[in-house]
């Protein structure tokens, strides 16, 4: 099936285009989703809802720019809408994030490096963890975080600070990063990974 | 630059491992996606027939209900004129009610529609005949077709039917102007009162054999609560000596009612209970209710800080406290942060009904009941002892409470069910935390009731 006829077909509900892009997509939006999500059951639903926008809102999209970028932007903003609706970005799952991070890190897998770098994302407290998402890889700036979060764009800041800071505090202890050398100023993937 | 450098370095890593990870999801999203996209239409149509069977059941039932004969049975009326004739053609089914009925033909005959005198010598005939059927002079000639009771009838003061039936029958010549030979031409009559006879035969006396009041309703309710709680902080006077040895633990004297900031919530509440109607206007109900409640607070998101809660105990001199995490402020911080303390509650509620006023069709009730309360879930955050942070601490919630509800309502009947609706009130006696938080916590709700009560035997 083609990418034209998956769109077309999706344009008019039709089943089959429907799983087509579902199946193509799905993969890569599920990883995204679960970066934000609390676990992979949320990152289901997350996916679940964003389809359904997806499926239901096909008809918007201009064909000006990449159809996985439309697709992924409004996965993210599920994810986000989710976390503020279920008021997981503003509770208490700092509180347990942040105590919580000896506990889980014992729980890491170490099966491949992608993985593990995503699951060291997810040991961040969900404040740091979402704005790094938005800001480090789905590209949003500060001020399209303050506003997608309802914080202040030096707030996103600050967060993105303490969140990269302990991301790579993390990635260290865990040996999947090499500490910075002091004059050549960057890290190197650690041996063996 | 070099340090710019450094965190695209870093963003690119990032972006670049999480391009790399995929993760397959489930077939149930799938199945749920396509589920909300092609709703199967046949479930609709399951439901509408469901639909369409309840209320065509309902319509059917009210239709039974509301037939002549019905109405006179329930209502009193009867359409029995004053016909001079009785007729009895069916002896035979009479006598299995015999052993029943004799103890209570009085009483029980007294519910039977008001009629004058000749009606109820009519009905007192019967009743004899079905009290004693062994007694020939109290019985009518059932071999005959019909049985005139002439001119007497014009002597015969309307009294009180069924009063006294011994009375009665001694004061009433018993049956003189039998005479067959009058058959004929009394015939015409015979016929029509012969139905009416038949009518007592079939419907009111079947009535006085089942005529036991009907005890035991079904209730169903649901309320929208306002949800709010009460502060008692008196333990603390006992804390002041507990906390001193605590770190981070300093005491804010003061009510804790002013030092926190709270709004009220809306909740519900659902649940069924089982009426037993013990007299006319009071009954006992018990039934099982689901509550949930909750009430916001008024916080801010800081830096994560040590939020310690120094805990009573029972001897007065161990020092103890639970130490968290926390990044909620009660007052002071960088944003707003509003929270929601959430209880999940199973109840058994015992209680009673009690009617103050109106009639069987309206009516104003008040009731009461003691519930059992079991916490299913919560979200409870829980002020720290200096008063400055907000953190949770499950092993300090009470699982097991008691709640208590107060009520009035007016409840109207119609369509074979009692509609109510009315105020609310529900306080829970315990506090939902254990003695060992210094701080006890009431939940209070208040709300509008909604109900509806079946009668089911």
């Amino acid at each position: 099936m083609t990418d034209d006829a998956i769109f077309q077909g999706c344009l008019i509900n039709d089943s089959v285009a429907q799983r087509e892009l579902y199946q193509r997509y799905s993969p890569k939006m599920l990883s995204v989703c679960y970066r934000f999500a609390h676990n992979r059951e949320d990152a289901e639903d997350m996916l679940q809802e964003g389809f359904i926008k997806v499926f239901s809102q096909i008809h918007t999209f201009q064909s000006k720019g990449a159809f996985e970028g439309w697709v992924r932007r409004i996965m993210v903003h599920t994810c986000i809408n989710n976390l503020k609706k279920n008021k997981k970005f503003n509770e208490s799952v700092d509180i347990i994030h942040a105590t919580g991070v000896q506990i889980r890190e014992e729980s890491v897998p170490s099966i491949v490096q992608a993985k593990q770098v995503v699951e060291c994302i997810r040991l961040l407290p969900i404040g740091y963890r979402t704005v790094l998402n938005l800001y480090a890889i789905e590209g949003y700036s500060h001020k399209e975080i303050a506003g997608m979060l309802d914080i202040e764009e030096s707030t996103s800041r600050s967060q993105y600070t303490r969140a990269k800071q302990m991301l790579e505090d993390i990635l260290i202890k865990k040996k999947i990063l090499q500490k910075p050398k002091e004059k050549s100023g960057w890290y190197g993937l650690a041996a063996g990974q | 630059m070099e340090r710019r450098l450094h965190n695209d370095e870093f963003e690119d890593l990032l972006r670049e491992k999480s391009d790399q990870f995929t993760m397959y999801p489930s077939d149930k999203v799938w199945k749920e996606i396509n589920k909300s996209m092609h709703p199967r239409r046949k479930w609709y149509w399951l439901g509408m027939a469901l639909l369409l069977t309840g209320v065509g059941y309902q319509y059917a039932d009210q239709l039974v209900s509301s037939s002549p004969i019905a109405q006179q049975a329930s209502t009193g009326k009867s359409d029995i004129s004053d016909e001079p004739v009785v007729t009895v053609k069916q002896p035979a089914e009479l006598i299995p009610f015999t052993s029943t009925v004799k103890s209570k033909s009085t009483q029980a005959m007294r519910s039977i529609p008001p009629v004058n005198t000749r009606n109820a010598f009519a009905s007192v005939a019967t009743t004899d005949l079905m009290a004693e059927p062994e007694s020939p002079a109290k019985v009518i000639p059932m071999n005959q077709s019909s049985t005139t009771l002439g001119n007497q009838d014009d002597e015969l003061q309307a009294v009180e039917p069924f009063a006294n039936i011994e009375s009665l029958l001694a004061s009433v010549d018993p049956l003189p102007d039998l005479k067959p030979e009058n058959n004929a031409s009394q015939s015409a009559g015979m016929d029509e009162s012969g139905k009416r006879i038949n009518w007592l035969q079939e419907y009111a006396l079947y009535e006085l054999a089942t005529s036991k009041p009907n005890r035991w309703s079904l209730q169903v309710y649901a309320s929208p609560t306002m949800n709010y709680r009460k502060l008692v902080g008196d333990r603390t006077s006992n804390l002041q000596s507990t906390i001193k040895n605590i770190p981070f633990a300093l005491s804010i004297p003061g009510d804790v009612n002013t030092l926190v900031n709270h709004k009220p919530a809306l909740g519900f509440e659902v649940g069924a209970s089982v009426l037993y109607a013990v007299g006319k206007n009071f009954s006992l109900k018990a039934g099982v209710q689901f509550n949930y409640s909750r009430y916001y607070i008024q916080a801010f998101r800081g830096t994560n800080e040590i939020a310690t809660i120094a805990l009573t105990d029972n001897y007065g001199f161990r020092a103890d406290s639970i130490s968290n995490y926390s990044s909620i402020r009660n007052f002071g911080g960088y944003a707003a942060d509003d929270l929601q303390n959430q209880y999940f509650q199973l109840s058994a509620p015992i209680g009673a009904e009690w009617r103050v006023l109106g009639n069987k069709r309206l009516q104003l009730n008040i009731a009461g009941t003691v519930q059992p309360t079991y916490l299913l879930n919560k979200n409870s955050y829980m002020i720290s002892t200096d008063m400055k942070n907000y953190t949770i601490a499950p092993s300090l919630v009470r699982r097991w409470n008691v709640n208590t509800t107060a009520e009035a309502y007016i409840s109207y009947k119609a369509a074979g069910l009692r509609w109510q609706v009315g105020p609310q009130f529900r306080y829970q006696l315990l506090s939902s935390y254990s003695s060992k938080y210094p701080i006890s916590e009431f939940l209070m709700e208040y709300g509008v009731k909604f109900g509806i009560t079946k009668t089911i035997r």
